[in-house]
């Protein structure tokens, strides 16, 4: 079997080209000329550069494929145009789609838990599957949910006249190697542990899912014949606020100890309860394996703050 | 390895079963009934319980562990419970099974002990009154089976208090009852659960752990909470897990800690054993379940999600406008395309209007080709020429009996003032006066709709600051292109009010909108602005200024989501008149509600129209407002 990834350097597309390297799949990539450098495993995969506008790169790329990974979608904006947005999420579905149509068994395609309609109040949790989709928040958040329905719709389209069939997976906030907001968060909290509560207002509950969890999710909806033409909630099973966060850096820096000052506003703020629930793929077998707590140590053991914060110097040192 | 799984079916099961097939273990799952040993996750063999007890034949074969998952509690045949336990202990150990894994009950613990807290595993077991007698005996039956394996197999017992999860209705019925207003029907003043994917990893541990064999644990969430506090909180969650509109982040009110029942430091150490789940995502995990139940029988409002009716319905497929007609100007760009689009997947025949035959066509086969909208006709017309008004709608009432919905939504900005061939200022040709006659033109087949017809106006958040100046209509004396564009959206306002009063009592309805700051090609007046005069500094910052200001603009989607949301929401039925700010009801600026002014401006806007196209248009009496 011959697999495509699209945006394989991603923060999805790294895993599920990691994950991919365990199968016995041929692998190619579709990716931007200027990010070829940043591609893993390149001993063992064959590479087609290209962007999503060029249609003739694309025939070639799925040239011979079965299952395409389409992970080249650009998520939480910062500060993007949304026609920049629409050109690579919309119109360069759209392109792929094209190129896939008749020729392509499958397109797993990673789409966003950000396409659901509000959800933030806990009598709406848990939000299932197939929850009704609505672009929502600031203009710009709006722009990045829309161009995402607009590029789900390019896909259901195609599959409701028999071109090609799909699997649309939607995580939550992504975590991993190449996760900007959690990245961000962690420093906020390492730089104020304060004034937390404007940040807990405006994420509220998370359910973080790491990327290699993602990318075994995409393995088996590339390929159940339960998941053709499905659409699945990606979320990890705890739910947390960013004063959990803050509790769990804590702890990870302070192994061994229990009186976590952060415990008990982190205990309050959290309501326990799942705000998503990715019943389908559970029915699949899938279970996120990286749990929250390891998701924040890889982070901290990024910015190299495990031994700076947990060095404590003796006081005769610092006269 | 095989292992086999009592309870398989269970919370507490569902857990041990998938941490054993990810270890590759072979599963034999036991189940009360077929179909739930069909829903059993692939890679598990089920089988349902023997009808006589410990008659397993040859199923049992080869088994290593048997992990008893069934927690004893809630409205189980304890009897029967005990009987095909022990019966599959007996058989387990005749196949050779070496380790078991209990889950038994804290209630074996007398019930004094209980009641005083912090009960450890060397508590004095039994008695035969108070507490919960029935799950007591239970309990002690199954460890006496057990102890009297015990020389055979290692065994392992848990004592969990009570085990929480969705499933639990003995539990979701207190809660539920609670959240009503009845008082508490549990024992002791402490609550001590743990949940049962908690519960499920400490069978993991109690079996994956060489040194817990002839052990007994408690097992417990770390925290304790006295009743007292337990019953506020499913009051508050009640509240918290029912307003489907409620946006604020509910906090949880401190409470003081309640000293644990069971003393949990023996797992602690030997089994590193601690539950993940806090006490307080238990008591959310039953509030969560007893709130469903009161929603299942009616006492708890609907989960619904807040979404306009027109993309909800576009969402779940629906066609409420299935057989209706809507007109909709302007409809090749900006917030008409997508108003078109939305209103033909909503099921409508989209009449669109606007110049370019080209943009025209090609939203016509998107309409045509695409699987959720419905085909459309388009109509070509220069709307700032009256003749072309007046021709448009001769075309239309012959083809379209009745139309349904009448979107006016062309409309621009010029620069430079022109003037149209009909020798009329275009800004208030094409914003005001064309949408005026287009809707006199059109009421016959609005009124011959079948129920309500809906008229929208699209104005503007320019009207604000630009009143109407009856003395310069056709701004001849000044030309500024925002305020003429602005003072044309008061009148449209203001006639749209005087529409409302002449159709009071009609099936037509007519509001007016003011669809947001949104970013369509309507801005590109701002391109066309000279700007040799600016440095090259100068045109950056001016071009940065720009983008992010359209960076901070809605979609031409969302804006025609509240244009087409009025147009067919149920919300709306029979609102005229009004003015809207994007779907909300609002005040128009101070100067629109000029009633004299209103009734001049008409005259004036009629007056244009007779003299342009020869067509006198206030015939009958009601058709002009007194
Ligand atoms: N965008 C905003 O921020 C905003 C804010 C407040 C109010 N509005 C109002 O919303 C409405 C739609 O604006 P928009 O932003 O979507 O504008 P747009 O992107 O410029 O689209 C205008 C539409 O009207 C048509 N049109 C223009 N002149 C016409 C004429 N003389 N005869 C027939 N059709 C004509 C255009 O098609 P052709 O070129 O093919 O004719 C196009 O389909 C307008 O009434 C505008 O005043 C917009």
């Amino acid at each position: 079997m011959k697999v495509l990834v699209t945006g394989p350097s991603g923060a999805i597309g790294q895993y599920v080209l990691e994950v991919l390297m365990t199968t016995d799949h041929d692998v190619r990539v579709f990716a931007l000329p200027d990010s070829m450098h940043r591609i893993n495993f390149r001993d063992r995969i064959e590479m087609v550069p290209g962007q999503l506008s060029d249609k003739i790169a694309l025939a070639e790329a799925v040239e011979g494929v079965d299952i395409v990974y389409h992970t080249a979608v650009v998520s939480p904006p910062p500060a993007m145009k949304p026609e920049t947005m629409d050109a690579i999420n919309v119109e360069g579905t759209r392109n792929l789609v094209n190129a896939c149509a008749g020729r392509v068994k499958r397109l797993v395609m990673a789409s966003s838990n950000n396409v659901y309609t509000p959800h933030r109040s806990s009598a709406l949790w848990p939000v299932l599957d197939d929850a009704p989709r609505m672009a929502h928040g600031n203009p710009q958040q709006a722009a990045l949910g829309e161009s995402l329905i607009a590029a789900e719709d390019i896909v259901f389209e195609a599959a409701a006249k028999d071109q090609i069939e799909y699997a649309i997976l939607r995580p939550t906030v992504v975590a991993g190697r190449k996760s900007q907001f959690i990245e961000n968060m962690v420093i906020s909290i390492l730089q104020n542990q304060q004034n937390l509560d404007m940040q807990r207002r405006m994420w509220d509950m998370m359910q973080w899912t790491h990327g290699s969890d993602i990318g075994h999710a995409a393995m088996l909806v590339g390929e159940d014949e339960r998941a053709r033409n499905e659409c699945f909630l990606v979320a990890g099973e705890e739910p947390i606020t960013i004063y959990d966060v803050q509790k769990l850096i804590w702890d990870i820096m302070n192994v061994g100890k229990t009186d976590n000052p952060y415990a008990e506003i982190a205990a309050q703020n959290n309501i326990g309860i799942p705000k998503f629930e990715p019943r389908k793929l559970r029915a699949l077998g899938w279970r996120p394996k990286v749990g929250v707590k390891q998701c924040i140590a890889e982070v901290l053991g990024r910015l190299e703050f495990y031994s700076s914060a947990a060095v404590n110097i003796p006081a005769y040192m610092l006269d | 390895m095989r292992a086999v799984v009592s309870g398989a079916a269970g919370h507490v099961g569902q857990r041990v079963i998938e941490q054993l097939l990810d270890l590759r273990w072979d599963v034999l799952g036991i189940v009360g009934s077929d179909a739930e040993a069909t829903a059993l996750p692939r890679g598990v063999t089920g089988k349902v319980w023997p009808k006589r007890a410990g008659a397993f034949g040859k199923a049992l074969d080869g088994i290593d562990a048997l992990l008893l998952c069934e927690p004893v509690q809630g409205d189980a045949d304890f009897d029967v419970q005990v009987k095909r336990t022990t019966g599959l202990i007996t058989a387990a150990v005749k196949a050779g099974v070496a380790r078991i894994v209990l889950v038994s009950s804290a209630h074996v613990y007398a019930p004094e002990a209980l009641a005083r807290g912090m009960v450890t595993e060397t508590t004095p077991l039994g008695g035969d009154e108070g507490g919960n007698v029935a799950v007591r005996q239970a309990a002690l039956s199954l460890e006496s089976a057990l102890r009297d394996v015990a020389d055979q197999v290692e065994c392992v017992v848990l004592r969990p208090l009570m085990v929480i999860d969705r499933d639990q209705t003995h539990l979701i019925d207190r809660a539920w009852s609670v959240m009503q207003g009845g008082g508490a029907t549990w024992d002791g003043d402490r609550l001590h659960p743990i949940a049962a994917s908690d519960l499920g990893d400490a069978v993991m541990m109690a079996l994956r752990t060489p040194g817990a064999a002839g052990h007994a644990f408690n097992v417990a969430s770390e925290q304790a909470v006295t009743i007292d506090v337990a019953l506020q909180e499913f009051r508050r969650l009640r509240l918290v897990l029912s307003d489907c509109e409620q946006q604020e982040i509910q906090v949880r009110p401190p409470s003081p800690p309640a000293p644990p029942v069971l003393s949990l430091g023996k797992a602690q150490t030997l089994l590193h054993f601690r539950a993940k789940r806090p006490v307080w995502g238990l008591l959310s995990t039953l509030a969560q379940a007893a709130v469903d139940k009161g929603r299942a029988e009616g006492k708890v409002d609907a989960r619904k999600f807040q979404m306009p009716a027109a993309l909800l319905a576009i969402e779940t497929g629906a066609k409420p406008l299935a057989g209706k007609v809507a007109v909709v100007t302007g409809a090749t760009a900006g917030i008409g395309r997508s108003a078109a689009v939305l209103l033909s997947k909503l099921g409508a025949k989209v009449v669109a209007v606007a110049r370019s035959a080209e943009a025209g066509k090609a939203l016509m086969e998107e309409l045509a080709s695409h699987s959720q909208t419905t085909p459309g006709v388009f109509k070509q017309a220069d709307l700032s020429e009256l003749s072309a008004v007046r021709d448009l709608a001769a075309d239309l009432c012959k083809e379209f009996p009745q139309i349904d919905i009448l979107l006016n939504n062309a409309g621009a900005v010029f620069n430079e003032r022109e003037v149209t061939s009909e020798g009329i200022e275009r800004t208030l040709a094409l914003n005001l006066i064309s949408p005026f006659y287009l809707t006199h033109l059109l009421a016959d087949p609005l009124r011959a709709a079948e129920g309500e017809a809906r008229v929208i106006n699209v104005s503007s958040e320019a009207h604000q600051n630009s009143a109407l100046d009856l003395a310069d209509m056709q701004s001849e004396l000044s030309y500024r292109a925002i305020p003429v564009y602005g003072k044309a959206k008061s009148g449209l306002i203001m006639v749209t009010y005087l529409f409302a009063e002449l159709m009071q009592g009609s099936n037509v309805t007519i509001n007016v909108v003011s669809p947001g700051a949104v970013r369509t090609e309507i801005w590109r007046f701002e391109d066309d602005q000279d700007t040799s005069n600016l440095g090259p500094q100068q045109l950056q910052r001016r071009n940065a200024m720009r983008d992010r200001m359209r960076m901070n603009m809605i979609s031409p989607l969302e804006s025609a989501g509240y244009l087409v949301n009025l147009a067919m929401a149920p919300d709306f039925a029979g609102a005229s008149g009004y003015y809207f700010d994007k779907n909300d009801r609002a005040q128009s600026s101070e100067a629109t509600y000029d009633r004299p002014l209103a009734l001049k401006l008409w005259r004036y806007v009629e007056g244009v129209i007779e003299q342009t196209t020869g067509t006198k248009i206030t015939g009958g009496q009601e058709a002009e407002p007194a």
